[in-house]
């Protein structure tokens, strides 16, 4: 029987086309003092990858037009389950998040399940051109319904979200007028920054990895309250510590300007994500602040109006949209390819604010999470993302990089001054 | 899967028993149990979660069945005008070739007379050229239906060989060649219509970027057939400005009568 194909979406190529810059995977890692039945979870696991084909599907780089095939799989290469001494379960959890799946494997998701003494570790990584970090997180929360559904009143995990996973969904609950504008916003939206991550330089031992700080509950509510004087959200708080911090690391002049990029969910403009498929809807607000300013404080004023500019646009996020499929409808996809490439800039610092992990909606028969975070892919040098996840309150600050020993000892300084200037923060202009 | 059996005979109920009905079942079996031994391939041993993948799959038979008739009248028909259009491509030329021997041997005009056979192969071609672009303008890539804007011209091209055939042997006319020169113009008249009939985006462009050398081609035509003088006739390609002002002004109408149409919407409840 001839195998099933699936179209190749605006994303899906775009992200195909970030293979220069991050290797695409998306890390999830959830910590349970509970064991996994794994029976159940494999069940979970299969039932999803046949409500979601593009999950068991590998990508074809045709230079015309690519396509998914869908194809067949065993549950073994996605699932991997050990036992592990507690001494080892850091060290296992990364090698496993720092794996990277190519688009022409088999299956595009893996799921690993880690038990050390009465608790589990689950980790998930998948490819971004599947799903991005929005989606991924309403996946997990789905995995963990089903689970427990299946669990407690058996009932066969099918109760995953199937559609269209076409970009143009994003324009679907826009009156008619509105819609015709978005549609036509041809803008080219990539500001070139000529700052770079002080990273070291590229070796041959260069491997992946992810440096994480935790930003502790009390000192999370208190930048939140804080942040509500200056009339500025976490995003914004932590922009500024980003911005900041990166003048220190690096020691740019106070007086130059900088530019961060930061991921927003194109979702805000859909009143109802229940009829779409599984996919990407992901776009970069640049914030650009025309210096560091004399103290935090005043970093803190140049990002919340940068940001709140962006805010103030009814199409914010869509400007690049039109021109993209543009590109990838007037050539063959290898000619569309080089000529985006010439136009987009990939932002060398990103931030991507994943928001809150809903312990409640992520509990497996009753057990909540302990300890948990998501992060985006692993930056190839200079590029530098930093993901921001919460959960019970707690920040997860993490950067994916490939890199070596002094490039995370670079990060860890990065964290520290991030830290320090969150600090200066929540201590206040008086 | 006995589930499934009965899901799908209580589903096929509503439908005569005839042997449609009962191709279909036994596909549609082959294809649930092929399916079943995939997910059981995966790992998932569960029957019930086996059963409720497949069904949720097939949540509408009765329609899946509708469909399936649809397609095999479809396929049929298909079937059915291919052979419509051999046998009338059979006729045509059987046609042409008993007239070209008959006017041949009636007036004697042999080394006139092949023009009838060519152009009668040559419109053949052309004709035959239309389905290619009917189907590829439906495709949604813009590069797959530019490839099919790239026949009409040569479409185009041939119609005016047949012409200049036709002026030349047959009527003897000294400026036949003004034929090709038309030919351009209908080339552009040609895009401007396909540009306009698929929606495309920039269409407004291909009028402006043709009207100007179109009309440079009517001024060489109208003065070579002295309908008009060379001294004067220039004045007809910066003339054609006026017209290419006058579609500026018309699609803007039209833009903004579509923008006022947009803007009448139901209020939000």
């Amino acid at each position: 029987m001839e195998k099933k194909k699936l179209k190749a979406e605006l994303w899906d190529k775009m992200h195909y086309l970030f293979r220069d810059y991050n290797d695409r995977m998306v890390h999830l890692e959830l910590e349970y003092d509970y064991k996994i039945d794994i029976d159940a979870l494999k069940t979970v696991i299969i039932c999803f990858f046949e409500k979601i084909p593009v999950l068991h599907s590998s990508f074809t780089d045709n230079h015309i037009s690519p396509y998914w095939t869908v194809n067949n799989y065993t549950i073994d290469e996605i699932l991997t389950v050990k036992d592990i001494d507690e001494s080892d379960i850091a060290q296992e959890v990364d090698s496993f998040l720092t794996q990277y799946i190519p688009p022409e494997a088999n299956v595009q998701m893996k799921v690993g399940v880690f038990y050390h003494g009465d608790k589990s570790t689950l980790c998930i990584v998948e490819n971004h051109m599947c799903m991005d970090g929005g989606d991924f997180k309403y996946f997990c929360k789905s995995l963990c319904e089903n689970y427990n559904k299946y669990i407690d009143e058996k009932v066969t995990p099918i109760d995953v979200r199937s559609g269209s996973r076409s970009y143009q969904t994003v324009y679907n609950d826009f009156k008619p007028s509105d819609k015709k504008a978005a549609e036509n916003l041809y803008k080219n939206i990539n500001k070139s920054d000529n700052h770079r991550f002080p990273f070291a330089e590229a070796t041959a031992e260069d491997k992946s990895f992810i440096a994480k700080r935790i930003i502790p509950a009390e000192k999370f509510l208190k930048i939140k309250t804080e942040g509500k004087k200056y009339g500025a959200t976490i995003n914004d708080m932590i922009m500024a510590a980003y911005f900041y911090s990166i003048y220190e690391l690096a020691g740019y002049d106070e007086s130059e300007s900088m530019c961060i990029s930061s991921a927003i969910d194109l979702r805000r403009h859909k009143k109802n994500i229940e009829d779409s498929g599984y996919t990407n809807h992901t776009a970069w607000m640049q914030c650009k602040i025309p210096e560091r300013g004399k103290d935090i404080f005043a970093t803190l004023q140049y990002s919340v109006r940068s940001a709140n500019q962006f805010k103030q646009d009814k199409f914010m996020g869509l400007h690049g949209l039109p021109l993209l499929s543009l590109g990838y409808k007037i050539m063959p996809h290898a000619a569309s390819e080089e000529i985006i490439k010439i136009g987009y800039s990939n932002p060398y610092f990103a931030m991507s604010n994943i928001g809150i992990l809903e312990t409640d909606k992520l509990a497996l028969q009753g057990h909540e999470p302990v300890n948990g975070f998501m992060s985006g892919a692993v930056k190839y040098k200079p590029f530098i993302l930093l993901s921001a996840t919460t959960m019970r309150n707690v920040l997860t600050l993490s950067v994916c990089c490939r890199g070596n020993e002094e490039d995370k000892n670079i990060i860890n300084k990065f964290f520290d001054l991030i830290e320090k200037n969150l600090d200066k923060l929540i201590a206040g202009n008086d | 899967m006995k589930r499934i059996m009965e899901y799908i005979d209580s589903s096929l109920t509503a439908f005569p028993k005839s042997k449609y009905s009962e191709k279909f079942r036994q596909n549609l079996i082959e294809e649930v149990t092929e399916r079943a031994n995939d997910i059981t391939h995966a790992g998932l041993s569960d029957e019930k979660a086996i059963e409720d993948i497949i069904i949720s799959e097939h949540n509408d038979i009765k329609a899946e069945y509708k469909e399936y008739v649809k397609e095999l009248n479809a396929s049929k028909n298909k079937r059915r005008n291919f052979l419509i259009k051999l046998f009338i491509s059979v006729i045509y030329f059987l046609t042409v070739l008993c007239l070209y021997f008959v006017i041949s041997s009636a007036t004697k005009a042999w080394s006139v007379t092949w023009v009838l056979p060519v152009c009668s192969v040559i419109v053949y071609i052309s004709v035959i050229l239309f389905i290619p672009i009917a189907t590829l303008s439906k495709k949604s890539t813009l590069f797959v239906t530019q490839t099919a804007r790239l026949i009409l011209p040569f479409i185009v091209f041939n119609y005016s060989t047949v012409a200049f055939l036709i002026f030349h042997f047959v009527f003897g006319f000294e400026k036949s060649w003004l034929v090709f020169i038309a030919g351009v113009v209908l080339m552009f008249v040609a895009d401007g219509i396909y540009v306009e009939i698929t929606a495309e985006r920039f269409a407004i462009f291909f009028h402006l970027l043709y009207i100007v050398p179109a009309f440079t081609m009517l001024y060489i035509i109208f003065a070579v057939l002295n309908i008009i003088p060379w001294g004067i006739g220039w004045v007809m390609i910066p003339g054609s400005l006026v017209i290419v002002l006058a579609v500026i002004v018309i699609r803007l109408i039209m833009h903004n009568r579509a923008d006022n149409s947009l803007g009448e919407e139901e209020p939000e409840l």
